[in-house]
């Protein structure tokens, strides 16, 4: 089933130097990534472990952070959607805050959002991630990236 | 990078937390049976687990909880939907709170 849900989106060019929080500096030049800070998202999947140790079927989706420099403060956020006739719906949201100092290269992972299925319905899902640090005292945070593919599943929300 | 940092999931992570919230059901039951019935009716509840301080909210169609631990290395923020009504939301609370409760004692380990 794993492998399955290895298509990943790796989000590349999606750098914590991309967008800084002051937007003044941001309109007056565009500077290239200064670090190769990237966060990944996996394809939304029914949780094994989930499965395995409660007997539950869930969606869930997995993402991690890594950066080539020391960050501070990270908040690496995974949301789920399921998608709707009109618009996407949020489904469930999960924040990991990590306190102090990551060091470089460290990899941060958010693997516990999930969303228990409540009905045998088949909907899709997809996850979106995006993080925000501090990395050399300013504050920093990566567009959000959105899974490769968008998964279809019989558990209805 | 080691091979376990190159995947998005670790299995014994994953297996301790979800074994944490299955645990935490159990022996729990009715201390979160009493939860939601204060959550319920106050919509916001604060309790303290583990040294840590977690704070639940109801929105109309879920539930938000925060976890403030100063001793632990991480705090965690969530959400879900458990549905407008109050009987969908009484079905998920217990288990949510099994899953905050787990969250602390995996923020600490980490």
């Amino acid at each position: 089933m794993k492998s399955n849900h290895k298509f990943l989106f790796i989000a590349a060019a999606v750098s914590f130097a991309l967008i800084n929080s002051n937007l003044s500096e941001a309109n007056a030049f565009v500077t290239p990534p200064i670090t190769s800070c990237n966060i990944e998202i996996g394809d939304a999947h029914v949780s094994t472990s989930l499965l395995l140790n409660r007997g539950l079927i869930a969606v869930k989706v997995n993402a991690k952070s890594t950066c080539n420099k020391p960050i501070r403060s990270l908040v690496l956020t995974v949301e789920i959607y399921k998608v709707g006739l009109l618009y996407d719906h949020r489904v469930a949201v999960k924040e990991v805050t990590v306190k102090g100092v990551v060091y470089s290269n460290r990899v941060v992972k958010n693997q516990r959002t999930f969303v228990k299925c409540r009905s045998n319905k088949w909907t899709k899902y997809y996850g979106i991630a995006h993080a925000e640090a501090l990395i050399n005292g300013k504050s920093m945070r990566t567009l959000p990236v959105r899974s490769e593919n968008i998964e279809r599943f019989q558990c209805g929300n | 990078m080691n091979k376990e940092d190159a995947t998005l999931s670790n299995d014994e992570w994953e297996a301790r937390y979800f074994g944490l919230i299955n645990e935490f059901a159990k022996k729990y039951a009715s201390r979160y049976e009493l939860q939601t019935d204060e959550l319920l009716k106050k919509r916001a509840l604060k309790i303290e687990f583990n040294g840590a301080n977690i704070e639940f909210k109801l929105t109309p169609k879920g539930c938000w909880y925060c976890t403030d631990d100063p001793r632990g290395q991480r705090n965690t923020n969530a959400w879900v939907l458990m549905g407008w009504g109050k009987s969908a939301k009484r079905r998920a609370l217990p288990r949510y709170f099994a899953e905050a409760e787990a969250s602390v004692i995996m923020d600490q380990e980490d």
